[in-house]
């Protein structure tokens, strides 16, 4: 990449079609996502583009009214609690699939994966049959245990990636060294595969908080997250409120991307 | 743990008996018994699979063994956790921690054991200085060079004073100058702490170099141990005559009462056993020789094939009559070099009745 970019044969006049082409695929690529935040500081009932005047009176009656801020810390607590279930465990998952010696431990694998690759619809039937006969439908328990089937294959890729790169011996010296098992992945493996750690667990949250089949069918009443109310209500009106919820998510969205970027580059610093 | 810190600075023994660990129907370990001494620097030797690391790994705690007996001093270790045998393991890659600094990668250990920070600082000085990096402390590893980092490897390896330190082809990716040059510091550093020390190698050099005694390994078990020049000068099979040192072996004439060679008595210091099936004839032991030389040469008639000038000697292959190839080393000053035949001209070569070895194809 360096050395394209110094490449002294093409000036940058002659690429200029080619940083338009970017340009013009970044707009296409963003522009849905970006359009909603105007909207949502419109004072009309009306969704409308480009709003006619600005106002917050959206976002107002969004932090006055309970039902969103409750189905906000419904998927806030969702999403955490999502993260603390399926990142240990996938993590726990990559490294003793990752050193496991047994011929099983491929086919484990990709039973693990299964998530990733059936349509969420089905995951979210078989949940939904399994969770009534458990009594877990509409519970916090449930949604979070649902979520963390479908984000634990995510956490499992990435680390799985990041031990890829750490070399085992590292391991083996820490305990001939005097560390136990546990101890040695926590001293030794754990804090260098950290950037891994990392965007694993911001997988995990974002699976949850932007997952909406699965809430359609095992969150409903005062359990319901914050992306099923939003799926709901689109069904009886389209109103600004609604790209006022999305401007939100949009920024927490980017915030977590932004921090887990920095995060990664404070690693490579360290490491140079 | 307090015996052992007890016998650290003397050394501690090490006993193995009938060590067994089979993969499948493979026996990685064949009934394995030795001895070794409190302070002994010793080199397990062998081709790659003949299960020298599998024999380390197992005195490491890392393979579990099928059955058989591993001992540290009075102490039975067989079952023990890797991390209760106080152990100090190099790797050939060192595994160094790349997120800490030099000096914390010494003192992990250190801590490990619980030792208040003067203490810790204190011996991560005199690991450092053991090591000839002293001021290197506050480095990263990414900053550190081949050399270096084993160094570091070697000083967080003894810094907590281990019963035992084992080696696993620690100095294969350095450079050949380099790599002798450690060899030396190895061994200095060995003498100054007198720990018990296992190396693995496949390097028959390196082990001659390094080492109070050898194990050749191979199949899973002990070829010959023995101190390196007894390896070296009488050794016990085909096997060990042909992975140490660079040998030439030509077979007996078979159902003989005396050893001949194609007819004629081969003549040796001592009388040879009597499953004794080849000559050893290595380079620096045999010469060109006339034909009227005295009656205490085994001589070898054939042509002279190729001269390699390698610098410090020169390289002679001679085809026998038989068709088989020896190769015999000369010296490069002048006279030698002036004195040196034609290629293709017929040569006699000599193996002094002293010099000449017979081994049997199996050890007894």
């Amino acid at each position: 990449m360096m050395d394209m970019d110094s490449d002294p044969t093409v000036s940058h006049l002659r690429r200029l079609w080619l940083y338009l082409y970017c340009l013009a695929v970044a707009i296409f690529l963003l522009a849905p996502i970006l359009v909603v935040i105007p909207m949502s500081f419109s004072p009309s009932e009306f969704l409308e583009f480009p709003p006619s005047s600005l106002s917050l009176r959206w976002y107002q009656s969004l932090f006055n009214s309970p039902e969103w801020t409750g189905a906000a810390i419904i998927s806030l607590k969702a999403a955490v609690l999502t993260v603390l279930v399926a990142t240990p465990l996938g993590i726990a998952a990559a490294y003793g699939l990752q050193y496991s010696e047994m011929g099983i431990a491929k086919l484990v694998r990709s039973a693990l994966i299964i998530p990733l690759i059936v349509p969420v619809i089905i995951v979210a039937i078989g949940v939904f049959y399994l969770f009534a006969r458990l009594n877990l439908v509409n519970t916090l328990t449930g949604l979070v245990l649902a979520h963390s089937v479908l984000a634990l294959p995510f956490v499992i890729v990435v680390v799985s990636a990041g031990l890829q790169r750490f070399d085992i011996n590292q391991e083996l010296v820490a305990r001939s060294l005097g560390a136990s098992r546990v101890k040695a992945f926590m001293t030794v493996t754990l804090p260098q595969i950290r950037p891994s750690v990392m965007s694993a667990a911001l997988f995990a949250f974002i699976t949850s908080f932007d997952e909406v089949v699965v809430a359609l069918f095992v969150s409903r009443g005062p359990s319901s997250t914050l992306t099923r109310k939003m799926f709901t209500s689109l069904r009886d009106q389209v109103s600004p409120a609604i790209a006022a919820i999305s401007t939100i998510l949009i920024l927490t969205t980017f915030l977590l991307a932004l921090a887990a970027l920095a995060s990664a580059r404070g690693d490579k610093q360290q490491k140079s | 743990m307090t015996s052992d810190k007890q016998t650290g600075k003397a050394g501690v023994p090490i006993t193995i008996r009938q060590l067994v660990k089979t993969y499948g129907n493979y026996r990685a370990l064949d009934a394995l018994d030795l001895d070794i001494a409190g302070g002994e620097f010793l080199t397990l030797l062998g081709p790659s699979g003949s299960g020298k690391s599998t024999l380390l790994m197992a005195i490491a705690g890392f393979i579990r063994p099928d059955s058989g007996l591993l001992q540290f001093g009075a102490t039975d270790v067989t079952r023990l956790e890797p991390h209760r045998r106080n152990i100090g393991v190099v790797f050939q890659n060192y595994a160094l921690f790349p997120h800490m600094t030099v000096a914390q990668n010494v003192a992990y250990p250190l801590k490990l054991r619980n030792a208040d920070k003067s203490r810790i600082d204190e011996r991560v000085q005199w690991a450092l200085a053991l090591v000839k990096l002293e001021g290197f402390g506050d480095r990263s590893i990414h900053q550190l060079s081949g050399g270096q980092r084993q160094r570091v490897a070697l000083a967080r390896a003894v810094v907590f004073e281990p019963s035992v330190l084992l080696m696993d082809e620690p100095l294969s990716a350095l450079d050949k100058k380099l790599r002798e040059h450690m060899q030396i510091e190895i061994r200095r550093l060995h003498e100054k702490l007198g720990v018990t020390t296992i190396y693995v190698t496949h390097d028959q050099r390196e082990a001659l170099t390094m080492s109070d005694r050898i194990a050749v390994i191979n199949h899973g078990r002990f070829a010959q141990i023995g101190a390196p020049k007894a390896l070296y000068e009488k050794p016990a099979s085909r096997f060990v005559a042909e992975f140490i040192g660079d040998a030439t072996l030509l077979p007996l004439d078979a159902g003989q009462k005396q050893p001949t060679f194609r007819g004629r008595a081969v003549k040796t210091k001592e009388t040879p056993q009597d499953n004794a099936s080849y000559i050893v004839l290595r380079p620096e032991k045999i010469r060109l020789v006339g034909k009227e030389e005295d009656a205490g040469w085994n001589c070898f008639a054939g042509t002279l094939d190729d001269i390699v000038y390698q610098g410090e000697s020169v390289l002679l292959s001679v085809r026998l009559e038989g068709g088989e190839t020896l190769f015999l080393r000369q010296p490069t000053d002048q006279q030698s070099l002036a004195a040196l035949p034609q290629r293709n001209q017929p040569v006699e070569v000599g193996l002094h009745a002293n010099d000449t070895l017979i081994v049997p194809e199996e050890a007894a």
